[in-house]
């Protein structure tokens, strides 16, 4: 007999629920979308020609939509740029946090308030914050070059840094507030929340997150290259010292944008890429779609929980986040299935 | 034609290859050397992670090292020793990268590219790899869809940094015979660990010990002892054997050399 080369296992096939699952979700977002849209402090009812009102149109058109559409947009992006990392760092426990940017934009956020500047200034600063902690990530990364370690522990080991300065920043000015009024704000901030969210807000978040949104999306096949080591990547003729700057820098760009608007947003783009994996068990073409999707539902889902958990008052969205996210590693360790793991990292 | 001239590299600025000067020619070659002797480095100086410290490494004139990446990336093309890779991708998502040195920013997965590489998977007899996950696969299949990816590079030089390691006996000689296959229509070195695979596979024999060539050649036309008294540079307790079927090694004891004087 020939010896065989002739391979016998094939992969398994999606199973078929895995299929519809994925297949349906864009079309179960935007019923969750819809559904969302009705509830709040106000309820409004889609298709009601009774409650054509002007008080409801400004309701609808003012906070409920702007309010459902950042939630899309901020899910979607700490989706993307949770995948983006997890891939990049090839690591399943990456998430956007690791850069710092949170941290940065939180501190900022919390200088902002405590100078008691309005709403926009806060968003301006928390951005500059964010910023601030991508350029000082950059530059340790580039002062510690001689140390010898690789890139990416150099840039995981500067993103703790980053992360740990700009909390120890934000644990002053804390000290410095007033409780009553100024802590009770930072506090509220640093737990995301989407209550104050107007048209122009979102309009802001979007221009911000927006293009390096669009631009990750676009340059996802290069980010899937660096996961395979920078000596392969580099084997094919893509310079890994670049690519690692440029998908970085373009993960705090689009998380800056939305953390500056809407707070932190705890553990959406940890969790998001392990879901989207478990659903495809592929990392292949539309994997950062599903990434958006998936982080645009879970978001959309929490924020609808956020404001009606408690009726008449608004709890912070991080909350019921960080839930889905425990709930799900749970069930995922509990169920024997390895995570979407770093065999061979 | 791939020709090294003088070359120094190493790391830190501590030369690990040292004054190194051969030529590889379109045929299967293959480095052997003890583990430090410098095979990964002068793979690395070739394929242009590294900087080489002094010297030359010219492909068909072209000084390679010199080149941008994706231009390099179209004339050499390299498997690894060891791979780095996060679950969920496909012998094809690894094949498809290859293609980064033609698309560059637009870099695009596409039905073309797919065809090719199917095409290109065919020929290694391993038509079902681009459609599996890489963490299903054996070492054996492993080492073959990283064999396909650097193949879907479409280079007229190919690395293969110890191919061999980790593969049963089976998936050895079926690789070698594959890599030796390959050889007609390009210039592929390998390095590997045992001599007698060298013996059996290579046309021509390359031996690196502390950063030098000690010796260069055809095991097809030299003569046993010849053989024999390079190879024991590198082994000094090894033994080559003809016999009608070609040349086999063997490994002497101390009694045994003893007892043969």
């Amino acid at each position: 007999m020939r010896p065989s080369t002739a391979l016998p296992r094939q992969t398994k096939p999606l199973r078929p629920w895995r299929k519809t699952v994925t297949a349906l979700l864009p079309g179960a977002l935007c019923v969750l979308a819809a559904v969302s849209l009705c509830f709040g402090s106000y309820p409004l009812r889609l298709f009601d020609p009774a409650a054509d009102t002007w008080m409801a149109g400004r309701v609808f058109w003012q906070l409920r939509l702007p309010r459902v559409l950042a939630g899309i947009l901020a899910g979607g992006v700490l989706g993307v740029t949770g995948g983006v990392c997890q891939t990049v760092f090839c690591n399943p426990l990456a998430s956007p946090d690791i850069t710092g940017v949170a941290s940065g934009a939180s501190l900022g956020a919390a200088a902002a308030i405590l100078i008691g500047l309005t709403d926009f200034a806060r968003i301006g600063f928390a951005f500059l914050g964010g910023m601030a902690a991508l350029g000082a990530l950059l530059l340790f990364v580039r002062l510690s070059r001689r140390a010898g370690a690789e890139l990416r522990s150099r840039y995981v080991l500067a993103g703790i840094l980053v992360s740990a300065a700009a909390d120890a920043g934000v644990m002053i000015l804390k000290t410095a507030a007033d409780p009553e009024r100024e802590l009770a704000a930072i506090e509220f901030w640093t737990m995301g929340s989407f209550a104050a969210l107007t048209a122009d807000k979102l309009l802001l978040m979007a221009a911000a997150a927006l293009p390096p949104l669009v631009l990750l999306l676009a340059f996802s096949g290069q980010a899937t290259i660096l996961s395979r080591g920078s000596r392969q990547a580099a084997a094919v003729g893509l310079s890994p010292v670049l690519w690692q700057m440029v998908l970085l820098t373009l993960v705090t760009w689009a998380v800056a944008g939305v953390v500056s608007t809407v707070g932190v947003i705890g553990f959406v783009g940890l969790i998001v890429p392990h879901i989207v994996l478990a659903l495809r068990s592929k990392r292949d073409k539309g994997f950062f779609l599903l990434c958006f999707t998936v982080g645009a539902f879970l978001t959309v889902l929490s924020d609808l929980f956020a404001r009606t958990a408690a009726p008449g008052s608004e709890l912070p969205v991080s909350i019921f986040c960080i839930g889905f996210a425990v709930l799900w590693f749970v069930l995922l360790f509990c169920s024997g299935r390895v995570m979407g793991g770093d065999r061979g990292c | 034609m791939l020709t090294v001239e003088h070359l120094t590299a190493g790391y830190d600025g501590v030369p690990v290859l040292r004054d190194l000067c051969c030529g590889f020619a379109q045929e299967f070659c293959v480095v052997l050397g003890q583990n430090g002797s410098g095979k990964t480095t002068l793979f690395r100086a070739v394929s242009g992670t590294l900087r080489p410290m002094g010297g030359q490494v010219l492909f068909d004139g072209e000084e390679l090292p010199r080149l941008p990446a994706r231009q390099r990336a179209r004339r050499v093309a390299q498997v690894l020793t060891t791979h780095q890779t996060l679950s969920g991708l496909t012998g094809m998502d690894i094949a498809r990268m290859a293609f980064y040195a033609v698309d560059g920013l637009f870099y695009r997965p596409c039905e073309k590219q797919e065809q090719r590489i199917r095409q290109l998977a065919k020929k290694l007899d391993a038509a079902s790899l681009p459609d599996r996950l890489l963490e299903e696969m054996s070492a054996g299949e492993r080492q073959l869809a990283e064999l396909l990816a650097a193949l879907c590079q479409d280079t007229p030089l190919l690395l293969l940094d110890e191919p061999t390691a980790s593969l049963d006996f089976n998936r050895t000689h079926e690789l070698l015979i594959k890599a030796k296959r390959l050889a007609e229509h390009k210039t592929v070195i390998a390095t590997l660990h045992d001599p007698a695979l060298a013996l059996r596979y290579a046309d021509r024999i390359y031996l690196l010990q502390d950063g030098r060539l000690v010796a260069e050649f055809a095991p097809a036309s030299t003569d046993v002892r010849q053989i024999e008294a390079y190879l024991r540079m590198l082994y000094p307790r090894i033994r080559v054997i003809r016999w009608e079927g070609g040349l086999s090694v063997d490994y002497q004891t101390e009694q045994e050399k003893r007892t043969e004087k």
